[in-house]
Order: C-alpha cells, then structure tokens, then sequence
C-alpha cells in the first residue's frame, strides 16, 4: 500500500511528475523566477503584509478616524482582558467552530463518496452540490433569512405540515446560532467535496479489489484504504474551514443576525466590524483582530504543521 | 410607482405663488447676495440612499436651470454608523463631495472632523436664506453647542419632519374599526392593533403596529410626555427613574405579546415600510421623508393621523436631516455648491420640487400649510397631521455625542432583547443598559466630546 500525497490526492501528481525539458537553463534562471514569483510577492505585500503589519502598529494607538492617532502602547490589549463583550465573542466563535468544522468535514466526505460513483444523472448531483459555491455570501445570507422566517418560510411551513411549531430561529438565543452554522456548513461543502472527490478518485482501484480479495468489507476499506488515503486532504480541508469559519462567517452573522440575539451570534469578527466602523475604535479593533490573528494561526499551525520539503524533489 | 414631480403637479400655479408669496424665500428677490450663475462645471452630492428616490428630480431640475452644469451624485449609507463611516473615511481620502447630506447626531462630530463647513457666512451674507429663514427647532440641531466650533451651524435642514401614524385603511375597514383620530391614547391605539393583530399559532402573521422602540423617536417623546427628560444635568442618561421604566414597558409589552413588530422585526419582514407596503403591520410609525418610499410600495389605501396622547399629553418625534457644505480646501467646487444652496431655498427651486414629490414638509414656519405639499393627491389625505405634529415635537438632545448614541442604540436594542426573550423586568434591562451608555458617555466626554 502506498501513501498518497496532498499534491496527489489534489490531482496534480502529473504536474509532480518531472517532465521533459528542452530549455533546462532558461527555466532554471532566476530571472524566470522572479518573473512569475514577483507578482504573486508584491500582490501578497500589498494586500496581506502590509495591512497585517498596519494592523498590529495601529493596535498600539488610540484612534477615531478624526483625531490624531494616540500612542497608548499595550493598554488595548489590557483593555480586552476585561472586555466581557471580546469574551463572550470568543467563545462565540468557538462554538460556531464546533458546530461547523466537524460537520462540514463529515459530510464533505459522506457527500463525496456518495457522487464519486457512476450513477446514472450523477453529474447532476454533483452540479447541484458544487452549487453554494457560486452563490454570493450576502445573497446566501438573504435567502436562507427567508427560509428560516417564522411566518412564511420553507422550513416553518414544513414544520407546521407534521404539526410542529418551529422557533424564531433567528431571533432565539438558543437556535440562532445553530442556524447561522447551517447556513455555514452549507456554503463550505462545495470546497470539501471538491477536495475529497478528488481524493477519492486519487485512490487506486486495484488497493480496493485487492482488499476485497482478502475479505475486507465495506468498514475495513474505509478505514485502512480509503480513509489513509484521504487523510491529507482532511487536515487541509480541516484548517481552510476553520479560517474560512473564523474569517469568512462575518457576511452570514451579520446580514442575518447582526450579532443578536442578545449577542448570541456576535462571533469575534462581528465584534471586530462593530468597534471599527460603528464605534470607530479603530486601535481596540486592531487589538482584537491581532489577536483572532494569533489565534488562527496557532490554530493553524496545530493542524498543519510545516513539513520539511523533501530532498528528492517530491512534492509533500 | 406613483412619482409627483413639478410637472405633474396637481395644484394651480396661483395656489402655488400664493403659498410662497408669504415664505421668507420671496425675500430673494433683488438679494445683493445673488453671485453670477456658473455655466459649467461638475457639483458633487453625497446623499443618502433612501433619499434618493426623491431627490432626483430636484437634481434634473437644477441642471435644467444651469445648462452646462452637472450634478455627480453618490450615494451614502442610510443608516447612522454607515454614513458616519463613508463620510469620515472620505474626508481621509479627501473625496468628500461638494455637499454632504448629514443627519442631526452627527453634526458635532462632522464639523470637528472637518468633514462640514460653518454654514453662518452663508446665512449672514445677505443671500435668499438668513439666519431667520428656516424654522428655528430644526436650524438649532445643527447649531454645535460645545468644543472648537461652538456656537457654528453645520448644516442646513431640508424638512421638518415628525414621527406621525401611517395606518392601512384597509385593514381598518375589513375589521370595522373607525380610523384613528386626534383623540387616540396610547391605550386605545393598543387596543385596536391587538385587534387588527392576526397570528397563526405562536406566530403573529400581520402585526397591528410597527415601532421601533429603541428609536430616540419613540422614547423621547414618552419620556417628556411623562414629565422627565432623558439626560440629567450632567448629559448622563436616565433610564432607571418612573417615566423611562413607564414608556419602555408599555411599548415592549406589547412586543412581547406579538402586537408591535421590533426593529428586529421588522427587518425580518423586509424592513418597516415595507412591511406595511405588503399588508404584514397595520399601523406604522414613520416620517414624512419615507412617504415616497411608502407611496411606492403600497397597494392598500392609507392615510396618516397624529400620534396617540400618552397620559394625557401628545408629544411626538421630530427632526431633519441636513444638507452642508464641505469646508474650503476640500470641496471640488465650493461657488458651484453655493449656488446651488442659494436655488434649492428659492422660490422656484429645489425645496419646492422636493416638497412637491411627497419627500418633505418645508422646514420654514410660512410653508408649514403651503399648499405646495398640502393639495397634493392622496394618500396621505390628512395633510395637516404632518405640520400640526411639529407643535408637539420632542427632540433627541442634542449634546449626545455621536460616538455615545451608537452605544445607546445597540444597548437600548440589547435591552429590548432581553426583556422580550429572555423576560428581564424591564427596570434591570434599562439599569444595564445605563450603566454601559453612561460609561461611554463619560470616556467620551473626557476625550473632548
């Protein structure tokens, strides 16, 4: 059995595959790489480094958009440990990451492994499921604040057919944000099957034909064939919904519930929104975004720890 | 949609002139202060997004008036943070437009972000507007009362507006209920929209009233009309004494029994007036400036009336919102945005047209009856409601600074949850409430304001 790579599972061993090479010393020239690396370097520095280094110098200021910036040193940071609201709003994103990652990880591969199969119209379903994707986050946020509405919504109708009478799923400080991590799940499955399917169809054939030779049923296949096999793709799929959750949900909380709730849904980055450009605590704001900054990339870091590249050249 | 322009305009060109024959406008005549009409060139205009509908025709008709002249309008958000956000990071970027369209709260806040210009040159220039010309209540909540531009006015107000009751007569005919009239209380309304209420279940389905409660517009007037004001003598709120605990518990209980629609509400029916547009709330707290917007969405019949007496006094929300030069070194084209100013306040010119669209009350005291908007086919029919509720109108101090009345919208909104949701007496809702508002309060007064 061998162990199939990211690179691989993501369908892209032929481009690992060393090629043939007919201008060896024109590629390899540094000049040739600078041209496609430099703007790809200077796209990243302008729109990540430089707002991040910003951030974290504007996070030691005092600052309104109207007068002149105060330099207050670490007293935002010290301010946010006493900040009930900032509090409230981790946890807040925490539990919304619970309530998302596993989900979507889960079914991204039930979904995956269901349509990575030749059933007839099932480049239907797969169009279908891919569908979220291609739905911006604001019009998500608008169609599904229709269907959870308690009067003429889809779901409080097919409630009220079997005789149930559903809550106010957006403004009930127990369901909201279970129905706000719906909405999330929802819009992230596209990516996950995407990446599992092509995992999935990664996976050599003949490992399972052999497996079931030797007497391996459905279990076993899944857990020593397949589930090795699609185990990469999982951590990868694992940190891009945790940074997609984290940063990403900001459109859903806020267009369907602003936060509320009672601060219900206020996740960290609607608390972010709401000190910078309600309150216009631009240098508080900046402290809890270095913060969520810090917290992301541990977690990050956790889930997908930097692997030294090997020497032959393989991709890892 | 159903748009009145100064062409469609129904009443007679004599009803017209007579209306403004007694309007401090008719002063412009032979003003030394007319400067030569520009020929060309570009005015920038920020307004905001719901004004829109009824602004346009006063922009086409200033550029008919100024051929060569064109007017870029942009639009700003509607709500409060949103303007405030644009405008100030404008002004950071210096793109602010020649002239701003601001709302009361920020007045301070702009003229110290140097975002709006002292307006008092222009008024004391001997131009068609003076410092008399607009109606005084209105011109004061752009008069800054503190800090480097005490004393300036930092805005010019394009209507006089007040907190009336839109109601679907419809709904009141299919239920058999009389209309509302100037005798209402808080009470009866109460007990008519619990009437006119339907539910399916636990789920109200048509509300009998929309009010957003949480809006200085509704607890101000209920705070006075008890005989208390919002702010003690510090500017430090006061949410726990009898008439605060009075008003909010009147109104909350009734969004607690499913027959006044919340801000949260109504967002969830689409938004308020369209929520009456669409039949789903009876009875609507709005104001005039929406009556466009209304208009537009609105099948049903409907008319306004006053707003109902509460313990026996009628008070009822007012203000305006403000159009204002951007200060010199930043605007594109300052003479343009004068000339402008001077056209839209003369006897022909943007006032006038915007009146006549359904989009304002003049806010000049001579134009309160004028039958510019008064003859205008309905609805509304009952015009008068609109200028005799200015009698009776209760402002939103104007020392709150802005950076506290965000604060104070999102805990008085908090409150409103908690004591709907989660059954907080409404005492210790407002006590928590307070104690976050009237720290904010001091950290920004101790920041200069």
């Amino acid at each position: 059995m061998s162990k199939t790579d990211t690179a691989d599972e993501a369908g892209m061993s032929a481009m690992a595959r060393p090629a043939p090479r007919r201008r060896t010393s024109r590629t390899d020239s540094p000049f040739w790489a600078a041209l496609f690396v430099g703007p790809n370097v200077v796209l990243f520095t302008a729109f990540m480094v430089i707002p991040i280094v910003w951030g974290l110098a504007l996070s030691l200021f005092d600052w309104n958009l109207i007068y002149e910036p105060r330099f207050v040193g670490l007293d935002n940071y010290v301010a946010l440990l006493n900040d009930a609201r900032a509090v409230n709003s981790v946890w807040k994103t925490a539990y919304l990451l619970v309530l998302g990652v596993v989900p979507t990880v889960f079914l991204s591969f039930i979904l995956a492994a269901l349509i990575n199969t030749n059933f007839p119209g099932y480049s239907v379903f797969r169009t279908m499921y891919l569908l979220p994707i291609v739905i911006s986050l604001v019009a998500s946020a608008v169609l599904w604040r229709f269907m959870y509405d308690p009067r003429v919504g889809p779901i409080a109708q097919l409630l009220s057919f079997f005789g149930v009478s559903g809550p106010n799923w957006l403004q009930d400080t127990t369901w909201a944000m279970p129905a706000l991590s719906l909405v999330i799940v929802w819009l992230r499955l596209p990516l996950g099957i995407i990446l599992y399917l092509a995992a999935l169809q990664q996976i050599n054939p003949q490992l399972l034909e052999a497996a079931e030779i030797d007497g391996a049923g459905p279990w076993q296949k899944l857990r020593h064939i397949i589930w090795p096999n699609v185990m990469p793709v999982t951590l990868l799929i694992l940190v891009l919904t945790l940074r997609g959750i984290i940063f990403d949900s900001f459109d859903i909380a806020f267009v369907m519930t602003k936060g509320g709730p009672l601060n219900s849904t206020d996740i960290l980055a609607v608390y972010i929104y709401d000190l910078a450009f309600a309150q216009l605590r631009l240098g508080y704001a900046s402290a809890l975004s270095t913060v969520l900054f810090v917290i992301v990339t541990i977690l990050a870091l956790i889930f997908n720890p930097p692997r030294r590249r090997p020497t032959n050249g393989d991709p890892l | 949609m159903s748009k009145t322009t100064l062409t469609q305009f129904t009443p007679s060109r004599r009803a017209v002139l007579a209306g403004l024959a007694a309007s401090p406008f008719a002063l412009a005549a032979g003003s030394h202060f007319a400067m030569a009409q520009p020929t060309s060139g570009t005015l920038s205009i920020g307004i905001l997004d719901w004004a829109e509908t009824g602004i346009k025709p006063v922009f086409a008709a200033y550029e008919a008036a100024r051929p060569g002249v064109k007017i870029d309008y942009s639009i700003l958000p509607g709500d409060g943070p949103g303007l405030r956000q644009a405008l100030l990071s404008r002004r950071l970027a210096n793109k602010l437009p020649d002239i701003t369209y601001l709302a009361d709260i920020f007045a301070t806040q702009f003229a110290n972000a140097q975002v709006t210009a002292d307006m008092r040159p222009f008024l004391t220039s001997g131009g068609p507007i003076t410092m008399t010309s607009l109606a005084k209540p209105f011109l004061d909540q752009y008069l800054v009362t503190s800090g480097p531009n005490k004393d300036g006015i930092f805005g010019l107000p394009i209507g006089a507006d007040t907190v009336v009751l839109y109601y679907n007569k419809k709904h009141f005919d299919d239920a058999g209920i009389p209309y509302p009239n100037d005798d209402w209380t808080f009470e009866k309304q109460i007990e008519v929209a619990t009437q006119l209420t339907q539910k399916n279940g636990n789920v109200t389905t048509r509300y009998g009233l929309a009010a957003s409660v949480p809006w200085h517009a509704t607890y101000v007037p209920g705070i006075e009309a008890f005989g208390d004001t919002l702010l003690d003598e510090n500017n430090m709120y006061k949410l726990q004494t009898e008439a605060a605990i009075k008003v909010f518990t009147m109104y909350w209980d009734q969004v607690k029994a499913g027959i006044i629609a919340s801000s949260p509400q109504q967002t969830q029916l689409g938004g308020g007036y369209q929520a009456f547009g669409a039949g789903t709330v009876s009875m609507l707290q709005s104001v005039r400036a929406l009556t466009p917007l209304i208009r537009s969405v609105t099948t049903d019949d409907w008319d306004v009336a006053l707003e109902p007496k509460i313990n026996g006094v009628r008070k009822t929300g007012m203000g305006s919102i403000a159009q204002a030069i951007t200060p010199q070194g930043m605007a594109n084209n300052q003479e343009l945005a004068y000339d402008y100013l001077n056209w839209f306040y003369s006897e022909d010119g943007g006032m006038k047209i915007l009146a006549a669209g359904y989009g304002t009350v003049p806010p000049v005291e001579a134009l309160y009856n004028s039958p510019i908007w008064t003859e205008l086919p309905g609805p509304p029919y009952d015009n008068r409601v609109f200028a005799e509720s200015i009698q009776y109108g209760a402002m939103n101090p104007t020392s709150i600074p802005a950076d506290v009345q965000v604060v104070v919208d999102t805990e008085l909104a908090k409150a409103e949850e908690s004591v709907v949701l989660n059954n907080v007496p409404v005492a210790d809702a407002l006590k928590a409430a307070e104690a976050v508002i009237n720290e904010a309060m001091a950290r920004v007064l101790a920041a200069g304001g």
